[in-house]
């Protein structure tokens, strides 16, 4: 009885009261302490689902204090990505590019 | 005071222009989804003058961050995200809040307010229902909410709550456990 009772009351706890099914669901019928615990579940799970649809009315002055405290935005591109990876990659192979020059000029002038 | 919940008018061009800087749009927004973010707010951290800040700051970050909203998601999903996250910054800043007493903070359903169709089935144990949420901690009552109310996952949860799945999952275990044991206590208190 208390093996039953015990995993009824886990599922109850970490699935919910769709956990409760087969030998569970019998043992729930024939035991009135596992029956009280699945409805007071069942009761608050609903309620609990069911509080979703109630909303608090927020402070009247919210709406006025956020847009007071808004700062300036960053405007949205328009869905094209900026990245630094190809100017960097420019700029690398320019580099690269100026050095190879200097060293070819250095050689020039000291063969000369 | 409970306030129906009106569907969420979500349009896509207000999102949009306000991705582009535009105030008023954002302003519209904020108009739309200001009561479900004071609620969120309110939930997780019990404390109205504190929910009204965690609001605040949760609109001015979601308008920061406009430009980077993609619309993978939908904008009040997006937002619940920025305030679970804004909610938890707050409360740690403050080092935990101070918990009033619990009839302060309970929050009663009018009588209009009420789901009939609730109503007829359990009036009497909605306000149990809800000390017992308040009664539970911080940490716990979150993760609670977060799944039971607004069916997060349990990765999504401990995302924004910087736990590890285990641990939401343990602490989820452990808010339901404390809920049933609580709700047992005032039937038996009553009978």
């Amino acid at each position: 009885m208390k093996v039953m009772c015990s995993t009824v009351h886990v599922a109850l706890d970490t699935v919910g009261t769709a956990a409760v099914t087969g030998p569970l669901a019998s043992h729930v019928q024939a035991c009135s302490e596992c029956a009280r615990m699945y409805a007071i579940a069942s009761e608050y799970r609903s309620w609990l689902a069911a509080m979703d649809h109630d909303l608090l009315e927020a402070p009247s002055g919210l709406h006025d204090e956020v847009m007071r405290s808004l700062g300036p935005v960053l405007v949205a591109d328009s869905g094209q990505r900026h990245s630094l990876k190809v100017p960097v990659a420019a700029a690398v192979v320019a580099t690269a590019a100026a050095g190879t020059a200097v060293i070819l000029s250095l050689r020039r002038t000291r063969a000369a | 005071m409970y306030r129906e919940r009106v569907e969420s008018y979500e349009p896509h061009e207000l999102v949009e222009r306000a991705r582009h800087g535009d105030r008023d749009a954002f302003g519209e927004l904020v108009r739309i989804h200001q009561h479900e973010v004071f609620t969120l707010a309110v939930r997780l951290v019990r404390d109205h003058d504190l929910a009204a800040d965690v609001a605040q700051e949760a609109f001015v970050r979601a308008w920061r961050a406009m430009p980077k909203f993609r619309g993978d998601a939908k904008f009040s999903t997006w937002l619940h995200r920025i305030t679970v996250n804004t909610a938890w910054t707050l409360r740690t800043k403050r080092n935990r809040v101070r918990l009033d007493p619990l009839d302060s903070l309970r929050v009663e359903p009018t009588s209009t307010s009420i789901d009939p169709v609730r109503a007829g089935e359990s009036a009497s144990a909605a306000p149990h229902i809800e000390a017992a949420l308040a009664s539970l901690t911080d940490s716990v009552r979150a993760v609670v909410v977060l799944k039971d109310v607004y069916d997060w996952s349990h990765s999504e949860i401990a995302e924004h709550l910087d736990i590890s799945v285990t641990a939401a999952k343990v602490r989820l275990h452990r808010g339901r456990k404390e809920l049933r044991s609580k709700l047992l206590g005032f039937e038996e208190g009553a009978a």
